[in-house]
């Protein structure tokens, strides 16, 4: 269970990174200051993450698994990428501090160094680190995160008041989101053949039902963001003044679908697929 | 920022070629001597898993029918990481018990436990 949490948490704290890094930030912004809050929750939830695995990995209790700890990072594939993960932490909390050029410029290898150590300790690790499967899972967390990260961060920066954001933002936010659930759903449905391909009756078992709930939110989360690309935006970009309140509420249920689905994501990745 | 969607871009035009590949977490699927059989007693319990295992976290255990552990000392081998195997000491007629876990790679924990006899 600690270790659902904290992969839940996990995912919605790299997607809200992937999210900084893609949306242009506001003039008025200093992302780099406002990235230590965040960066210190990921580094926190990180190592309860560690604690969990090792927790089931050892069949011993929380506090029991504390010793075994380090045997676990130095003796499994799990510890390796769990320590490939907290280099690409710390790099990121060294860029956070750094000058705006080097973080332009370094910032997007550490968060992929994360999202990768973090995408390979998952069910692909059974394909291997460097497999098609593990750069599906990367690719599939990568847009995930692109889609949601860019919803969190737009509603983060404007959410006190629905004027302080122009046309120009909006409208990046919906292209982004629009690419990104592209790319959600064509890794979504390769991750989803490889997971079931070859399995008798996968929906009867909890890890096929958990995926048909993260298909329907999917399909819900779809529908709020089409509705504000096709039906809100244009009203906004033409002046409409009751748009812009429109488009950020409905970017909040949009938001808490987000949130959920990162759930279901989190059970499934500790659910056993049908074999 | 431009070079990470580009990353995205590349990463997920790499997919369309992706082969799919049949993987879950490690379950038994050769045992050796097999369950609820009687056989002469064996030197070794090997088990063969569907998954590669983690050496450092999977064992296979041996107790008596009185409960007694007879022997631990499993070992994953090392040119097959899906098989583990356990040798064993002469072991007289009578019931005996293998526990196994296994660990695999992408960290999930599977258990079991199944019985022998020696004739």
């Amino acid at each position: 269970m600690v270790s659902a949490a904290s992969t839940w948490l996990l995912d919605l704290l790299v997607a809200l990174l992937i999210g900084f890094s893609l949306l242009r930030p506001a003039a008025s912004d200093a992302p780099r200051f406002r990235l230590w809050p965040w960066l210190g929750l990921l580094g926190a939830d990180y190592l309860i993450y560690l604690l969990g695995r090792v927790s089931a990995m050892s069949g011993q209790s929380l506090a029991g698994a504390l010793p075994a700890v380090g045997m676990v990072i130095s003796q499994t594939h799990f510890g390796m990428m769990w320590g490939i993960g907290a280099a690409g932490w710390l790099a990121m909390l060294g860029l956070a501090s750094s000058g705006p050029a080097t973080m332009r410029r370094l910032w997007p290898l550490a968060l992929l160094v994360f999202v990768y150590s973090h995408a390979a300790t998952g069910h692909v690790a059974d394909a291997g680190f460097v497999s098609l499967a593990a750069l599906v899972h990367i690719g599939h967390l990568l847009a995930t995160g692109a889609w949601a990260g860019s919803v969190f961060v737009f509603l983060l920066r404007h959410h006190r008041s629905s004027d302080a954001f122009s046309h120009g933002e909006a409208r990046q936010l919906s292209v982004l989101a629009a690419w990104a659930m592209v790319l959600v759903l064509a890794s979504g449905v390769l991750n989803a053949w490889r997971m079931l391909h070859g399995t008798q009756a996968p929906w009867s078992e909890p890890y096929g039902l958990l995926l048909i709930a993260k298909t329907v939110l999917v399909v819900v989360a779809l529908t709020l963001g089409t509705i504000n690309r096709l039906g809100v935006l244009p009203q906004l970009l033409s002046g409409k003044t009751k748009a812009r309140p429109r488009f950020l509420s409905l970017l909040y249920p949009e938001a808490v679908v987000f949130v959920l689905l990162f759930g279901l994501a989190a059970l499934l990745s500790a659910t056993s697929p049908p074999g | 920022m431009k070079p990470l969607r580009k990353m995205i871009l590349s990463t997920v035009l790499l997919l369309t070629c992706a082969a799919p590949l049949a993987l879950a977490h490690a379950h038994p699927k050769q045992l050796s001597p097999q369950a609820d059989v009687s056989v002469a007693a064996p030197k070794e319990i090997r088990i063969a898993f569907s998954e590669s295992l983690e050496p450092a976290l999977s064992s296979i255990k041996l107790f008596d029918a009185k409960n007694k552990l007879v022997t631990d000392k499993s070992a994953v081998d090392k040119a097959n990481p899906k098989v583990m195997a356990l040798p064993l000491p002469a072991l007289a007629g009578g019931q005996y018990r293998v526990e196994w876990v296994a660990v695999a790679e992408d960290g999930h924990r599977t258990s079991g436990h199944y019985r022998f006899t020696v004739k």
